[in-house]
């Protein structure tokens, strides 16, 4: 504890010296609080939500006593460790991702894409099915490895106990915000909570965090040489199966009608496959899961089913999408799109400074 | 999801709007009427109320009296004269066995009945451009999706003011009723680029078959708030077809979407229990087999969400069919 503390205070210093994003992550010194979300704060009725607050709290705790809602009663070595990821949390991730996880953190408005918001238990890098929550080690992953084109950050340098404990607080916090999020729409409907209904909520979280674990999907067939000849027989299925409707013809995605929402209210593109920064992994077997599963609370659909008869177009699809990737590695000229490029950091720095900060923050600079 | 976030959230707006709607005098008699009041606390108080004779069904000289008035913006108003009656007593909290009195004298025997009626709007319906236009150069997928032009079915008005794909529901099965889940599938097919039927209803466990008579890639994209959300790419004529799984009631119809095409839309309505109908072009709806009773009917509507919370509705041995009217703001705002 007290060694944490020192290096804390090291960190303290360092981070002063460098952007005010990490700064305001270091001046926090008061205890952390999570506060109830909007849709609860918005319910006409006071009462209800003093009843809400209790049930999430039975089943979360506070943030002095965090806990998963799939673990209750932990004992006295889970909840160091929870407070120990907390504490991670509070110094590496809170301005980015907010107290409670909902994505809010001060940053989180000069970012696009956002910062995650964890509290639909709606994550985008998994290794589940779509729409599945994600399984520990896809958090891991992602938290070890960043996402890269975005301003998430690598922490591959952090020790493997701060990764697995930042990563089971981050469940904390979606478990606790889905819960949430799941009382106070039943609330809002019927005006109550009927105590006869309550514990199917607490349930469902319960079995939907609980089943995660053992989904992960593996592909239809094993993984074949990625040649030229699978890239280009990609080619030929990525103009005809229906990638190239949202990601165009060249896989930029700069088509006049490539606009769409996601699950947390944002607009999100098709990505650009030519950027050569792969968000959810440079893998074959990343790119591999995110065209059989699609991309969770994005329009990105899964193509499993519509490829359960011929399981090998994945693979070239695989290759051709990780041959696009990689050329401007390989100096290739890529000629504009219809639209500039809007995804990168560099740009919404761009658009920031141009916008002087006086944007919302939401929409994406096209 | 996040579109119900959304309409949650509009949702409370209209509330909070009906709220104060019923503390204009004007409205109070039409809100007392219509159930468009919430909780008890905010209705204004039940004296002007004509739930005295409520047991007597009255005559459409009644009805009449009923009338909003011209300028009234009254959510909606029923017009039938024992519905009328019946839903007077919204809000004058009528105790149950008080309730099962007013049930006997109409048909002492029955032991179901049902609840149908039209729903009408009022004013004159917005013109609404198409989606997708067939003379449109530029639309994508030009050889399917612009075989015809695609009309916004978002608001159907058919004949006599009809509204079409109004969903009306009971959020929660009766106390104590129990059936088995029916289990022929739901079938949702999507022809021209258009998802048929626009509207469903779906029992949690029924199976449902997502398929495809297009010759292009269409993806289904489900927006549920308590179920799994979904994201499938069809394949091109499709017929074998994608089966969907919804376990858990919704507490309102949830929107599918096609994200290639963004202009096609559908709703579905899932609960644990039989008793939702749409409306069809008509405006016309009709749900059988409802224990006797006294319910309270969700109306809602994909561009003007909840129309109704409250909607009282009494279930006796005999189906006066219900009138609800509702003012065409209420559609476009
Ligand atoms: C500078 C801002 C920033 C900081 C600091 C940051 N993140 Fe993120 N994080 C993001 C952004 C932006 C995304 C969303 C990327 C996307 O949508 O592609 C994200 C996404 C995530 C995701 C979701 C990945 C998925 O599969 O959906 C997790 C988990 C996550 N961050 C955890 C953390 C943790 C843990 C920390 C601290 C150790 C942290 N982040 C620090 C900006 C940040
Ligand atoms: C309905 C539109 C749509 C279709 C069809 C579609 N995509 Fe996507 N795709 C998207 C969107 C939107 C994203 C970005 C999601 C996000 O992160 O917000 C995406 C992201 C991706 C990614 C992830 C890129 C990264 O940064 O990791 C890959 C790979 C991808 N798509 C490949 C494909 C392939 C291959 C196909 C065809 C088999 C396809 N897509 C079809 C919309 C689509």
């Amino acid at each position: 504890m007290t060694g944490n503390e020192k290096t804390a205070g090291l960190l303290m210093c360092a981070c002063m010296l460098m952007s005010s994003l990490t700064l305001t992550g270091c001046e926090r010194s008061e205890p952390a609080r999570w506060t109830p979300s909007e849709l609860v704060t918005e319910l006409p009725d006071p009462a209800l939500q003093d009843e809400l607050n209790k049930l999430v709290t039975e089943n979360s705790g506070t943030a002095s006593t965090p806990q998963l809602v799939t673990q209750p009663n932990p004992t006295f070595k889970q909840q160091l460790h929870l407070k120990h990821g907390q504490a991670v949390y509070r110094k590496r991730c809170v301005q980015c991702h907010g107290e409670n996880g909902d994505g809010n953190g001060e940053a989180a408005d000069h970012l696009y894409p956002r910062p995650r918001d964890y509290t639909r238990g709606i994550f985008k890098f998994t290794s589940t099915p779509y729409g599945a929550r994600p399984r520990r080690e896809d958090l891991i992953r992602v938290v070890h490895t960043g996402v890269t084109g975005t301003s998430m950050p690598r922490f591959n340098r952090l020790p493997e106990k701060d990764i697995k404990a930042v990563v089971d607080y981050v469940m904390v916090l979606s478990q606790r915000g889905e819960l949430q999020f799941q009382l106070a729409m039943e609330a809002d409907a019927a005006e109550e909570l009927d105590p006869e209904y309550v514990p199917e909520f607490i349930e469902d979280v319960v079995n939907r965090w609980q089943q995660a674990g053992s989904s992960l999907t593996q592909p239809l067939t094993p993984q074949p040489e990625l040649t030229a000849q699978r890239a280009a027989l990609g080619r030929e299925a990525f103009l005809s199966k229906g990638c190239s409707k949202c990601h165009g013809d060249d896989g930029r995605g700069h088509t006049k009608d490539n606009i769409g929402s996601d699950s947390w209210g944002y607009p999100t593109r098709a990505a650009d496959l030519t950027s050569g920064m792969l968000r959810g992994g440079q893998q074959p077997i990343d790119v591999y899961r995110r065209i059989m599963n699609g991309i969770n609370g994005t329009p990105m659909p899964g193509f499993k089913a519509a490829f359960a008869s011929e399981p090998d177009t994945i693979w070239n699809l695989v290759a051709f999408v990780l041959q696009t990737s990689n050329r401007r590695r390989y100096q290739e000229e890529i000629p504009a799109g219809l639209m500039k490029p809007y995804d990168t950091l560099a740009n919404t720095a761009r658009a920031q400074k141009a916008n002087a900060g006086s944007e919302g923050g939401a929409a994406p600079e096209g | 999801m996040l579109q119900n976030t959304r309409s949650s959230q509009s949702l409370r707006r209209v509330i909070c709007a009906r709220r104060l709607t019923a503390m204009t005098a004007l409205s109070v008699l039409a809100c007392l009427m219509t159930g468009c009041g919430d909780s008890a606390e905010t209705k204004p108080a039940p004296a002007t109320a004509p739930d005295t004779d409520s047991s007597a069904p009255d005559t459409s000289d009644t009805a009449s009296r009923q009338e909003p008035s011209e300028n009234s913006n009254a959510a909606a108003t029923t017009e039938s004269s024992e519905t009328a009656a019946t839903d007077s007593r919204v809000g004058t909290d009528i105790p149950e066995s008080n309730a099962k009195d007013n049930a006997k004298p109409a048909q002492p025997a029955a032991t179901t009945g049902s609840f149908s009626g039209r729903v009408i709007l009022k004013g004159t319906p917005p013109d609404l451009p198409v989606l997708a236009r067939a003379d449109d150069e530029n639309l994508k997928d030009k050889e399917v999706c612009g075989m015809a032009d695609v009309p916004d079915d978002s608001l159907l008005v058919g004949a006599d003011s009809g509204i079409a794909s109004v969903f009306l529901y009971l959020r929660r099965a009766p106390k104590g009723f129990k059936q088995e889940t029916p289990t022929e599938p739901v079938v949702l097919d999507q022809k021209g680029c258009v998802f048929t039927p626009h509207t469903a209803l779906i029992q949690t466990g029924q199976p449902v078959m997502v398929k495809s008579s297009d010759a292009v890639q269409h993806n289904v994209h489900t927006f549920p708030a308590r179920n799994q959300g979904v994201n499938i790419l069809i394949k091109p004529n499709d017929q074998a077809g994608i089966p969907l799984e919804y376990a858990r009631a919704e507490s309102e119809p949830i929107q599918v979407k096609c994200d290639i095409h963004a202009w096609m839309a559908s709703y579905h309505l899932v609960l644990d229990h039989p008793f939702m109908a749409v409306t069809d072009e008509a405006g016309a709806f009709r749900i059988e087999g409802l224990p006797v009773g006294d319910y309270e009917f969700r109306v809602w509507h994909e561009r003007a969400g909840l129309l109704e919370r409250e909607l009282a509705v009494s279930v006796t041995g005999s189906d006066t069919p219900v009138e609800l009217t509702y003012a065409v703001d209420q559609f476009t705002k």
